[in-house]
Order: C-alpha cells, then structure tokens, then sequence
C-alpha cells in the first residue's frame, strides 16, 4: 500500500470575526490513492469544521449489475501519475473558495460487490455550497483520474469498461 | 528512434503485453506500427486512448519522438 496526499491545516478564523468579509480558506486534507479498504465515513469526519454547517460525502459502491449482466467483482489500476492527479483535481476545488475542508479517495486493486471505490467528503458553512463542491469532485475525478475499472461478470468474462 | 511504449488496462489486454520497444520518428508513425503489430482489437483501443510522451500529454500526430522516450498509451479513463 501506497499513500501519499497533501496535509495542511485549515486556517480557522477566530468566532465573532466578521464571516461574511473573510475569505475561506480551504484545506486538501487528504487526496490520495491507495489499494485499501476506504471509509467514507472517515472523509466525513478529516472535513468536520467548528464553522461548517454542512457536510456532503459521496461514497461511490461497487455495484452487483451493469448494462443488465450481473457483477461478480471488480479491479481498478491506476497510472503512476494518478496520486498526483488527484492533488491536482483537489487543489482545483479548494481554489474555487466556498468550502472549508475537502477529502478524497480513490481505490485501488480487487474490490467485491460493496466496497467503496471512491469516498470523498467537503464541509462548508451551508449546504449548497457543499453539495456543489462535493459534486464537481466526483464528477472531476471520474472525469481526469487516469484509473481503469475491469469488470468480472458472473459468467466468469470480463471487460474493461468505456475501452472499445 | 528507438521508443518504450506502455500499455495500460484495456490497451494492455488487446496488446497482450504489457511494454515493448518499438521504432518510430512520429506518434502517427508509432501508432500506424503498433496497430500493423497487434491487428484490429488494439486499433480499437488506440483509436479512442490518450497518449504521454515522457509523462507529457501529446495530442499532435506529427510530435517527433526522440530516441529511448517512453510512450504510455491510455484508454479512456473509468474511475469512480
């Protein structure tokens, strides 16, 4: 197992400042990719902010079908340069400002029906700002994470999904 | 020039290998050797894939490959 990510502490303006003047600063508190198990409870839990009225998780599952055949297992690989885009695509959320904390995951390796693949969490004063947030990680994950998902359906065939 | 190309994933299993050396002076070269090489299912996946020359992303068919770099050949991406 491999982790790697990106540690800083959130600067936490004092209570009774004058919020709505005050920039956000946002914290990467984890973005990495590993080949153990991942808890999206635990993402919720790094982003917990005594100013965050708002936490939104995703926890993307290993699912028992796809396209009408049955699932039976799964495996991601990953390209060498996947932690380091996955610093980068967390770097762009925190720069967009609006949230406190942001933690991502992605897995690695063997996965069964049920296991997290991708967990993340961002925390923030309100709601809105944190369902958008958490929304344009996963979708830039899926979208720039250099990673591929094999399919090994129960008729004992496989394929790797989105390779023509 | 003399090129290591990797395959990834899907590029892999319809390579059958997992690197190789091959000669090219061009991307479109490489690619045009590659799919003489492995037939009609590689074509498929190279068709489709990204490719980094030295770990830097190249879209231009014409790049010029300089002797001993390194090609990784990258379908498309299916995290999450």
């Amino acid at each position: 197992m491999h982790c790697f990510g990106q540690r800083r502490q959130a600067l936490i303006p004092p209570a009774g400042l004058l919020w709505a003047h005050m920039q956000v600063h946002t914290a990467v508190l984890r973005a990495v990719v590993v080949d153990a198990a991942l808890s999206v409870a635990e993402h919720e839990a790094l982003v917990a902010h005594p100013g965050a009225g708002a936490v939104v998780s995703f926890g993307g599952v290993v699912r028992d079908h796809d396209h009408g055949r049955s699932v039976e297992a799964l495996e991601y690989v990953g390209h060498p340069t996947a932690e380091q885009i996955i610093a980068e695509v967390a770097a762009g959320i925190a720069a967009a400002g609006g949230v406190y904390a942001i933690a991502v995951s992605h897995r690695i390796g063997k996965l069964v029906v049920g296991d997290v693949a991708l967990a993340c969490a961002v925390s923030s004063a309100h709601r809105r700002e944190a369902f958008a947030a958490c929304s344009r990680l996963v979708d830039e994950v899926k979208h720039r994470l250099p990673i591929w998902k094999r399919q090994v359906f129960e008729d004992g065939t496989d394929e790797w999904v989105d390779c023509p | 020039m003399r090129v290591t190309v990797r395959y990834f994933a899907g590029a892999q299993a319809a390579a059958g290998v997992a690197q190789e050396q091959v000669s090219a002076s061009t991307v479109d070269e490489l690619l045009s050797r590659l799919a003489e090489a492995h037939g009609g299912a590689l074509s498929r996946v190279l068709a489709a894939s990204s490719f980094l020359v030295d770990g830097v992303s190249v879209r231009e068919p014409a790049y010029r490959l300089s002797d001993g770099a390194t090609v990784d050949v990258l379908p498309p991406f299916a995290g999450g």
